[in-house]
């Protein structure tokens, strides 16, 4: 049986359920078809490589990515994901003694696909990929950059709770106008977040038994929606006590378009024998604003409503240089 | 009492061509850093860490300090960051205790990615640990050698409660449990890092002293602070550098603790992130006869008389020795 599903302007037809998406009740949309199936992968990579990661392996357009004590996944020509779950072993048990659950690891798989595997069928495709949290702002949105742990989601659950719409997290990916297209209809945020945005834990979903991550539901987006950039705030974090922030100018940025930390894999992105981006991020360059924002590395030391609110000022303004 | 410390230590590893790395361990608050910053004096190369400090060099011969934030040796290897850059993947869908257990590939892709015939640095506060199914956190295969400093835990404790914003009490209480998990709780997230397994402060020192294959040489911090010249060439003959006791002496005027607590009056240092109150707090011995109580001195003697005995730090009747007054 296939649940369908939209993301990225793709439909997403897999045979495991991508919790925590909702399923497309509408099959009729007319979007290209990614396959997602389970089926035998690898536990040792792919043949002819000399990859600098563990556990991710690039030949040609395919990727082979394993999770360790989760699945091997096999990313194929931009449409093809085959996924094959990995015995647990019991060393992998939790601080109780539990072994991580099959329910816990086909939740796992579930993650692991939309947050990887579907970013590297975009990159197969040709788009754009950065990793980071689009937030719309009238008909344009603002693009918060970033690592993991930068503070992304924490943006952009805050401007959501402030009444702005949430168009991707974790990863936004471009049209070939330099759009970003709609992703997943939901955050995964930590409890801390929770806390510091004064909401209830116990008003959420737990992400999966054993982690302190939570489904935050977002209000769906049509799944065509694309929306021009008019801002990117690069995401960074120093043991310092005030958050400040400071314009880039000039060819300073497409560095930071093209670094490890904004845009998504580069490194494997490099390897897929695709064409180079230069001609779209230069485009992207100079469509948009660049802003780099630094904040302290202790959540308590954040005033987020003094960020959130220059984020809604500048947008506001839509400052270009 | 007149008490003979006996060095212990093991020949640094030629048995495995793989064997390129170096760990600096300690129990937190012992002296690590200053270690760090002795070798950076020295200009030690630390390959894979100086990828991270390419604006400058932390030591220019011509300086009389360096600066306490360009420590260009020694990485710690725990931040989901630092993870990820290894492993490939993001690891925030993972649980805590599959996310912990990735350490023990990505320590060792660390260490393979040490050029031959270099030495790489890493900086580790979690104790010597083997996993249920036999996997270590830090393997023989790699391990070139272990620096690892003890200091007396009547003042770890002070520091440690001045760091992590502890109570003393609550930090006595912390190192004498025999957790295992990190003694960092408070500083912990896991949001950003994955757990380091600490243990006691004894169940620290007996992991890096005794049962492992792992050639080491153990410090004490008192005796880098009183005999600084002759404990510091220790390491150097350890770690197989080359340095003169003048530039030892040199290196060592460099990263006094005067200098780096100097610093941080101007700018913080970047480990020092849970405490307002600055990281180099006084780095003297025995200022726990000044600062503890008389219950909380039993409590610490309690708790680690035994360990704190082998190392010189109590007689055989459990009271302190002149090593630490």
């Amino acid at each position: 049986m296939s649940n369908c599903y939209t993301a990225f302007g793709l439909c997403l037809h897999s045979d495991l359920e991508l919790v925590p998406l909702q399923a497309c009740q509408d099959a009729a949309i007319n979007l290209p078809v990614i396959r997602i199936e389970q089926g035998e992968v690898s536990n040792t990579g792919l043949k002819n490589t000399q990859s600098s990661l563990v556990y991710c392996d690039v030949v040609a357009n395919t990727v082979w990515l394993r999770i360790p004590n989760v699945a091997r996944f096999l990313i194929e020509n931009g449409d093809h994901v085959t996924y094959e779950a990995e015995r647990i072993i019991a060393s992998f048990d939790d601080e109780d003694g539990r072994m991580v659950s099959n329910e816990v690891q086909l939740v796992q798989i579930a993650l692991y696909i939309q947050s990887h595997c579907v970013p590297y069928i975009c990159l197969q495709r040709g788009h754009l990929v950065l990793r980071g949290s689009a937030v719309r702002f009238g008909e344009q949105c603002a693009v918060f950059c970033g690592p993991a742990s930068s503070g992304k989601t924490t943006y952009a659950a805050a401007l959501y709770n402030r009444g702005f719409d949430v168009i991707s997290d974790e990863v936004c990916v471009f049209n070939e106008h330099n759009e970003v297209l709609a992703g997943y209809t939901y955050l995964k945020v930590w409890h801390d977040v929770l806390s510091y945005l004064r909401l209830e834990p116990t008003d959420f979903s737990p992400l999966f038994p054993g982690i302190n991550k939570y489904v935050f539901p977002l209000e769906a987006a049509q799944a065509t929606t694309a929306l021009p950039v008019s801002a990117i705030y690069l995401l960074y974090q120093d043991y310092i006590k005030e958050w400040h922030t400071k314009p880039v100018r000039g060819l300073g940025k497409l560095n930071y378009l093209k670094s490890p930390s904004h845009a998504y894999r580069p490194g494997v992105r490099s390897k897929l024998g695709l064409p180079d981006l230069i001609v779209q991020q230069t485009r992207l360059m100079q469509a948009v604003s660049i802003i780099k924002t630094k904040r302290p590395k202790s959540i308590r030391a954040i005033r987020m409503s003094q960020q959130l609110q220059f984020f809604i000022d500048d947008m506001g303004l839509g400052v270009d240089d | 009492m007149t008490w003979a410390w006996v060095l212990m230590t093991k020949e640094i590893n030629t048995q495995y061509d793989q064997a390129r790395l170096v760990l600096l361990a300690s129990y937190p608050k012992s002296g690590n850093t200053w270690l760090r910053s002795f070798l950076s004096a020295l200009n030690v190369y630390d390959p894979l860490a100086e990828q991270q400090f390419t604006e400058q060099a932390a030591s220019d011969p011509l300086d009389d300090e360096i600066d306490m934030n360009k420590i260009h040796l020694g990485t710690q290897l725990f931040s989901r960051e630092e993870i990820e850059v290894h492993a490939g993947f993001d690891t925030t869908d993972l649980t805590e205790a599959q996310l912990a257990h990735l350490r023990v590939v990505t320590n060792r892709h660390y260490a393979q990615a040490i050029p031959m015939g270099q030495v790489g640095y890493m900086k580790v506060h979690d104790a010597y640990t083997v996993f249920d199914n036999g996997a270590c956190l830090f393997d023989k295969q790699y391990v070139k050698g272990v620096v690892y400093i003890v200091r007396n835990p009547l003042d770890v404790v002070i520091s440690y409660a001045n760091q992590s914003s502890f109570s003393i009490d609550a930090s006595i209480a912390h190192f004498g449990s025999d957790q295992t998990l990190g003694v960092d709780e408070k500083a912990y997230s896991a949001e950003s890092s994955a757990r380091r397994w600490i243990s006691s402060w004894s169940g620290h020192v007996q992991s890096w002293t005794s049962g492992h294959p792992l050639p080491y040489l153990l410090v004490r911090y008192e005796d880098m602070k009183k005999r600084g010249i002759d404990t510091f060439m220790q390491v150097v003959h350890f770690l197989n550098l080359t340095a003169s006791e003048e530039e030892v002496a040199k290196a060592l005027d460099k990263v006094a603790f005067e200098k780096f607590a100097k610093q941080e009056k101007e700018k913080p240092f970047v480990e020092s992130e849970s405490n307002p109150d600055g990281f180099f707090r006084k780095g003297i011995v025995g200022d726990w006869r000044e600062v503890l109580s008389s219950a909380q001195i039993s409590q610490v003697i309690s708790d680690h008389g035994e360990m704190m005995h082998q190392l010189g730090y109590v007689d055989e009747y459990g009271k302190p020795t002149q090593l630490i007054c």
